[in-house]
């Protein structure tokens, strides 16, 4: 149905077109407020509890361990890991407060662009079998453009904050980012490559099929990690991981890629006005944005659900197809392989220095940029061969 | 460096750094961090090094003020018991209604203490006063909370003499009278 229609036969019958319509959002709203209250949350403060314990034994001190829960009798420290809440809602109480000479209303919704820049990379995102929000045939090329709505929510915020610090920092991230999602959409084109298709759960199905590398069957299944996209045309997609890898890095603003909210130069950068809860949310944005990117990294190039949990789950307990145990199996399979990517960004993160804006741009453009295309002519050949 | 030795060595000094990162984190949850969990744990400290809150004997005192005296920030409250005239009195037999000394201003320099001609005050090993207003802040060594722990010779020659005179027992009563509680055995 579109507009025209709309406008032309339906305008008679209003009354069901406007409950037509609220259903429409109930549906959709409904599922993505349980999302959010499921995934996103409890993602994000378990990213930045994780980020804190794990940082604090890099720098040999303990992190957060003392918040726990006293209910009555029940007392006892839960290794600080209720120290994201308590933050949480330190920052729910705290002012809303907008820099005098800001464009007042850029600056209110940056952060919630932000916010649903990465709530809306969880819609495509395969947790399991039939486990997935929307399974579009444009998948890989949704997720590219979504998670470039970042960049706009960031330019917002530093264009309406009236700080120079803000401003500069933004235009760090738009040329930083702006910049990685060439190697990026590169990189990400392999396993397109390989596949035939954009759509995500065939590029999954795809790697749990015998695995043909240059064009040789090996006779094992696929799920037992040969048939993942990381060893086709080998060894020219472990390249290809290792540089969208770095491009996720550039694009979540993570260290050593940190630079729009370099502390020691910019304060924070497009952050430095922002208090409260919309600072918040971009914090809690950046970490629902670091697991969601790890799952694309893991489903593009780690067999996303399928793999040998998932293998052991329905080979070696019987689990039906599309029964409770393959979904578990499945979902068990995407988060170890998710996690393992969300911890190896923090470990980076506490372990590089930042670079200069010009090491950035060079690493990108020098390197990124000629081995990312190198390894897609390689992957086309070996496309080509079977 | 050419193009290739610059990968090359991106790649190496990447992973050495993770493996730095990783031989920290391994030692850190083996073993246990650097850090002490501070409440729970203490780093030891040395007693005759360390200046922390004073320690004071407050049957010895004389009520000189010569520590009040040399206190360069003036943190040190004296007042003692008034005798059969209404003067304070001094010397062996005064009694102590008020030793008071502000934590909120003492700088811990330790010049209170050399003055003291009974040498009963010292700066000991306690560094913890936590509380929540300025009050809190001051202690009231009258009371007698935290004695001399090490005793010089002149200082055991005054406790032997002070003995055989009876003196403890007497301004302990004296004290007590007053409505001023003695938290501690005496000396003697």
């Amino acid at each position: 149905m579109n507009l025209r229609e709309l406008l032309t036969e339906h305008l008679p019958q209003m009354p069901e077109a406007i409950s037509g319509i609220v259903m429409a959002l109930l549906l959709a709203l409904i599922p993505a407020l349980l999302v959010v209250a499921a995934v996103v949350t409890p993602v994000g403060l378990l990213g930045v509890y994780a980020e804190r314990r794990l940082s604090g034994k890099i720098q040999d001190r303990s992190g957060p361990n003392r918040v726990g829960i006293s209910i009555g009798p029940i007392k006892h420290h839960l290794w600080g890991l209720g120290q994201s809440v308590a933050d949480g809602l330190k920052l729910l109480g705290k002012e809303d407060f907008v820099p005098p000479g800001g464009e007042k209303v850029l600056f209110l919704i940056a952060p919630l662009i932000v916010f649903g820049g990465s709530l809306a990379l969880f819609a495509v995102l395969p947790f399991g079998p039939n486990l997935v929000g929307a399974d579009p045939n444009v998948g890989i090329f949704y997720v590219l453009s979504i998670g470039a709505l970042e960049v706009i929510g960031v330019l917002m915020a530093g264009w309406a904050s009236n700080n120079k610090w803000s401003l500069i920092g933004a235009m760090r991230e738009v040329a930083q980012v702006g910049s990685y999602e060439i190697p990026m959409g590169i990189a990400a084109l392999c396993p397109v490559l390989m596949t035939g298709s954009l759509r995500l759960s065939e590029i999954i199905s795809r790697q749990a099929a015998e695995p043909v590398i240059w064009g040789v069957h090996i006779p094992i299944p696929g799920e037992l990690f040969l048939g993942w996209n990381v060893f086709a045309a080998f060894p020219f997609n472990i390249i290809t991981f290792v540089i969208f890898y770095i491009c996720c890095l550039a694009n979540l603003k993570r260290a050593p890629f940190d630079l729009p909210e370099c502390e020691s130069e910019l304060v924070a950068g497009f952050l430095t006005e922002y208090s409260g809860m919309r600072w918040g949310l971009f914090f809690l944005g950046e970490y629902a944005a670091m697991f969601a990117l790890s799952g694309i990294g893991a489903t593009l190039f780690l067999g996303g659900w399928t793999g040998p949990v998932h293998y052991l789950a329905v080979h070696g307990f019987g689990a039906a197809p599309g029964g409770i145990g393959d979904i578990v199996g499945g979902a068990i399979e995407f988060t170890w392989k998710t996690s393992l990517l969300f911890i190896l960004m923090i470990w980076v993160r506490w372990t590089l220095p930042r670079m200069r804006l010009d090491q950035v741009m060079r690493l990108c453009y020098k390197y990124l940029v000629p081995a990312a295309m190198v390894c897609m002519l390689a992957t086309a050949a070996a496309a080509l061969l079977g | 460096m050419g193009y290739f030795g610059n990968i090359w060595d991106g790649i190496r000094t990447t992973a050495q750094g993770l493996k730095l990162t990783t031989s920290v984190f391994a030692r850190a949850v083996t073993k246990g961090s650097y850090t002490l969990q501070y409440p729970e744990e203490n780093l030891p400290i040395d007693p005759v090094t360390h200046r922390g809150i004073h320690e004071y004997d407050v049957d010895r005192c004389i009520s000189c003020e010569a520590c009040a005296k040399a206190c360069p920030v003036d943190c040190i409250y004296i007042e003692s018991a008034p005798d059969a005239k209404g003067k304070p009195t001094k010397g062996k037999v005064s009694v102590m209604t008020r030793f008071d000394i502000d934590y909120s201003k003492c700088l811990f320099c330790g010049l209170c203490v050399p003055p003291c001609p009974s040498e009963c005050i010292q700066l000991g090993a306690r560094y913890s006063l936590p509380g929540h207003t300025r009050d809190e802040m001051v202690v009231h060594f009258h009371e007698g909370g935290y004695p001399v722990a090490e005793k010089t010779d002149h200082a055991k020659k005054m406790i032997e003499e002070f003995r055989a005179e009876g003196l403890y027992a007497k301004k302990r009563a004296e004290r007590a009278a007053l409505g001023i509680p003695t938290l501690r055995p005496a000396d003697g």
